[in-house]
C-alpha cells in the first residue's frame, strides 16, 4: 500500500521578506530586493543586479534561529538550517518529544553551488590555492548533515545537487521514500547563497537582464540571480494526522526526465519537459485536464518562456486556454537550487489561501501564452497545482500537489 | 532486491588535455563508462537514468573560472567553459553523451555519496523511473581525477545489486550502533545470514578512493572476489561527516 504524503510545515528566507507571512505578503504586492552589484573585480562595464537577502533582517532571524556555535557555520549552511527550524517550528514539532523513531526520519535537500562562496573566498584570499585547500576547508554536505543532527534523523540524509530543479528533485526523492513506506518524516528544500562566480557565468553567457524579470512579456530579456533558502516537512498522512498538524496541502505525484541535449539551453523542442510532466500527472493518477494551476518555472529568458509555452499547449491542447498559471521570479529572481523550494512554498501557500500569486512586471503578454498568465493575484481556490522546474543542464521536474481533502 | 549489475570500473590519474571544453571530472566519468558500455548495449533513451555522485563536482572548472574572474573580469571567463563549473556538471555532460533522457540526479557528499546514489538508483528501478541506470561518480584531487561507473537494471546480468542502504549519525556516539543497524538491513533486504564475506576501507578491505568514486574503488575489488569464488560481498563504508553507507553483491 502506497502512503500519503502531506507538507506540514514551511520555512522561508527570500528577497521578498523571512517566514511564511512576509513572503507571501512580499509575492502578492511584488515587494523584493534587487541590488546594483558594485564589485569592481566584474569589470569596468559591467552592471549586473542580484536579489540580496536583507542583510539586517537575515541576520535577526539568523540570531533567532541558531546557536552561536551554528552562526559559525557557512553562509549556505545558516540560511538553510534557520530555514528548517522555522519550518520544523512551523509544523509543530517538538524536537525533545519523540514520536516518530530517528531512523524514520529523514533529510533530502538540494543546491546549486553549496558552498561555492567559500571556496571563491579561498581563492581571493590565496589565488594559488589547489584542490586540497578546497578539501581541507569545505564540506557542502554539512549543509543537510548540520540539518539531520538538529532533527536527530538516523534515516536517509542526502544533499542533492541538481542546479535549478534541485528543490524539487529534494522533494520529490522525499516523496518517494515516504510513499514506499521507508520514512515517515523528511525535511526537504534547498537554499544557495551569492556566488560570484555564478553572477559573473550568467553574465558570460548572457543570461542576466540589467531590467526587470519580465516572464512571459513579449519584451522580456533575462533573469537576475538571487540568494535565498525554503524547506518544508513533508510527513507520512497518518503521522502528521495521529499528531493533529496543520496540512497544508498532499504531494500526490512527480515526474522527472533529462533533456540530454546542452549544459546551457533548453531543448527548444520541449520534449524532455513535457515527458516530465506526462510521468507527473502519471505517477499522481490525474488526468492533465484536472490541473487548475502551473507555478511556471518562468524564468524570463527568450528561450525558456518560449519553451514553456509551447511545452504547455502541447501537453493540454485546446484546454490550455482554461489552465491559469504564473511565475514568481520576477519578484524572487533565481534563486537557484532554492528556487523550486520557495515555489514549493508558494504552492502550500496558495493552498493555504485559494489566491495564486501574479506574474510582476508583465506589460504585454507573449502572443504565444494561450494559458491565463496572472499578473494580479487571483482567488481561484485550486485544488490540483503542477511546479515545474527545468535545469541548467537538462533536468526536468515537475511536482503534483493536491489540496488536502482528509479522504483516503 | 536482486537488480542485474554490470560490471563496475574505477579510473584513477589519467592525463588530460588541459584546453578540454568540459571539466577533468566529466572527462574521468566518461574514460569509467566506456569500460562498461559495449556496443552490445543500445538503450531506448527515455529508459536510460543516471545517478551521480561527488564530494565537489567539476572542482577544477571552478577554481580555474573563479581565478580568470577574480584576475580579469568577466571577460577572462570563456563563456564555453564557465558553463561547465555547476556541480552537477558531470552527470550532465554523462547525460548529453550518452543520450540518457530518463533522469539525471547528483548527490553531492563524502566517501559514502556513491552508496547514497546506488541506493538512490535502486528506488528509481523500483518506481520505474527508468529501465537502466547508471551510477556514476568522480571527484578532482591533488594526485588526479578518480572515477567510476556501473550500469544497473535489465540490461545486465554479470552480477547483482542485493541490498543498498544509507543512514547517518546524528550523534557520533551512535556510529557503531547505527552501523549495526545498517547491516542487519542489509543482509534482511538480501536475505542472507550474518556470515557474509565483508569488505570495509576502515579494516583494510579496499583502497579508500576519494568522494563520489569510493564505492567503486570497492566494487572493483567486490567483484573480483566473486569472480573468484565468493558468493556474495557486503560493502561498508563510513564518512566523517556521519553517514553510514553499505551494498550487497553478489552473482
Amino acid at each position: 500500500m502506497k502512503e500519503r504524503v502531506v507538507i506540514t510545515g514551511l520555512g522561508i528566507a527570500s528577497i521578498c521578506g523571512f517566514g511564511k507571512k512576509d513572503f507571501w505578503n512580499g509575492i502578492l504586492s511584488g515587494n523584493s530586493n534587487f541590488t546594483k552589484l558594485t564589485d569592481s573585480f566584474y569589470g569596468e562595464d559591467f552592471s549586473g543586479i542580484y536579489g540580496m537577502l536583507d542583510v539586517t533582517k537575515k541576520n535577526e532571524w539568523e540570531r533567532k534561529y541558531l546557536t552561536e556555535e551554528e552562526l559559525r557555520l557557512s553562509p549556505c549552511c545558516r540560511i538553510a538550517l534557520a530555514a528548517a527550524k522555522e519550518a520544523i517550528s512551523d509544523a509543530g514539532l517538538d524536537m525533545k518529544i519523540n514520536d516518530v523513531p530517528s531512523e524514520r526520519i529523514g533529510v533530502s535537500v538540494g543546491t546549486t553551488h553549496g558552498d561555492l562562496a567559500v571556496i571563491e573566498d579561498l581563492i581571493e584570499e590565496n589565488p594559488s590555492a589547489d584542490f586540497s585547500c578546497v578539501h581541507n576547508k569545505v564540506n557542502h554536505f554539512e549543509f543537510a548533515a548540520s540539518i539531520a543532527r538538529y532533527v536527530r534523523a538516523s534515516g536517509d540524509v542526502v544533499l542533492h545537487s541538481d542546479a535549478c530543479a534541485s528543490g524539487n528533485i529534494s522533494a520529490s526523492y522525499a516523496f518517494q521514500l515516504i510513499r514506499s513506506g521507508r520514512l515517515d518524516r523528511v525535511i526537504v528544500g534547498g537554499a544557495d547563497v551569492y556566488s560570484r562566480l555564478t553572477e559573473g557565468g550568467f553574465s558570460c553567457i548572457r543570461a542576466l537582464t540589467n531590467d526587470k524579470v519580465k516572464p512571459f512579456d513579449r519584451d522580456r530579456n533575462g533573469i537576475i540571480l538571487s540568494e535565498g533558502a525554503a524547506m518544508l516537512v513533508l510527513e507520512n498522512y497518518e503521522t502528521a494526522k495521529k499528531r493533529g498538524a496543520h496540512i497544508y496541502c498532499e504531494i500526490i505525484g512527480q515526474g522527472q526526465s533529462n533533456d540530454s541535449y546542452h549544459m546551457a539551453a533548453m531543448n527548444p523542442e520541449g520534449s524532455g519537459v513535457i515527458e516530465a510532466m506526462r510521468r507527473s500527472v502519471k505517477d499522481a493518477g490525474i488526468d492533465e485536464n484536472d490541473i487548475d494551476y502551473v507555478c511556471l518555472h518562468g524564468t524570463g529568458t527568450v528561450a525558456n518562456d518560449a519553451c514553456e509555452m509551447k511545452v504547455l499547449s502541447e501537453f493540454l491542447g485546446e484546454n490550455v486556454k482554461d489552465l491559469y498559471a504564473s511565475s514568481v521570479k520576477g519578484c524572487l529572481g533565481h534563486a537557484l537550487g532554492s528556487a523550486a523550494a520557495l515555489e514549493l512554498a508558494v504552492c502550500s501557500l496558495i493552498f493555504e489561501n485559494g489566491i495564486i500569486p501574479p506574474t510582476i512586471n508583465v506589460e504585454n503578454i507573449d502572443e504565444n501564452c494561450k494559458f491565463k498568465l496572472a499578473t494580479e493575484p487571483l482567488k481561484i481556490n485550486p485544488s490540483l497545482i503542477m511546479n515545474s522546474a527545468y535545469a541548467f543542464g537538462g533536468s526536468n521536474s515537475c511536482v503534483i500537489l493536491k489540496k488536502e481533502d482528509g479522504e483516503i | 532486491m536482486n537488480i542485474g549489475m554490470s560490471k563496475a570500473s574505477f579510473v584513477k590519474n589519467e592525463e588530460f588535455p588541459l584546453k578540454a571544453k568540459t571539466s577533468t571530472n566529466a572527462i574521468a566519468l566518461t574514460c569509467a563508462i566506456k569500460g562498461i558500455i559495449g556496443e552490445e548495449h543500445k538503450f531506448d533513451e527515455m529508459s536510460l537514468g543516471i545517478v551521480a555522485a561527488t564530494s565537489y563536482g567539476p572542482l577544477d572548472t571552478y577554481m580555474s573560472s573563479t581565478e580568470k574572474l577574480f584576475s580579469r573580469g568577466i571577460r577572462g571567463l570563456r563563456p564555453q567553459k564557465v558553463v561547465h563549473s555547476v556541480l552537477c556538471e558531470p552527470s550532465c555532460q554523462v547525460g548529453i553523451q550518452n543520450h540518457a533522457k530518463a533522469f539525471n540526479m547528483t548527490f553531492s557528499g563524502g566517501v559514502t555519496s556513491g552508496f547514497q546514489a546506488m541506493k538512490a538508483a535502486a528506488l528509481a528501478l523500483e518506481e520505474k523511473m527508468a529501465e537502466n541506470i547508471l551510477v556514476i561518480g568522480g571527484d578532482d584531487t591533488q594526485l588526479g581525477t578518480v572515477s567510476g561507473a556501473v550500469l544497473l537494471g535489465e540490461k545486465v546480468c554479470d552480477f547483482h545489486l542485493k541490498a543498498a542502504n544509507v543512514r547517518f549519525a546524528y550523534d557520533i556516539s551512535l556510529t557503531d550502533c547505527i552501523k549495526e543497524q545498517v547491516v542487519k538491513e542489509l543482509l534482511d533486504e538480501a536475505g542472507l545470514s550474518e556470515d557474509i564475506y565483508t569488505l570495509s576501507a576502515d579494516e583494510n578491505g579496499f583502497e579508500r578512493s576519494f568522494g563520489g568514486s569510493d564505492i567503486f574503488s570497492a566494487l572493483v575489488n567486490a567483484q573480483k572476489l566473486i569472480l573468484s569464488g565468493k558468493e556474495n560481498i557486503m560493502i561498508l563504508e563510513t564518512d566523517e561527516s556521519g553517514v553510514i553507507g553499505g551494498i550487497i553483491v553478489g552473482k
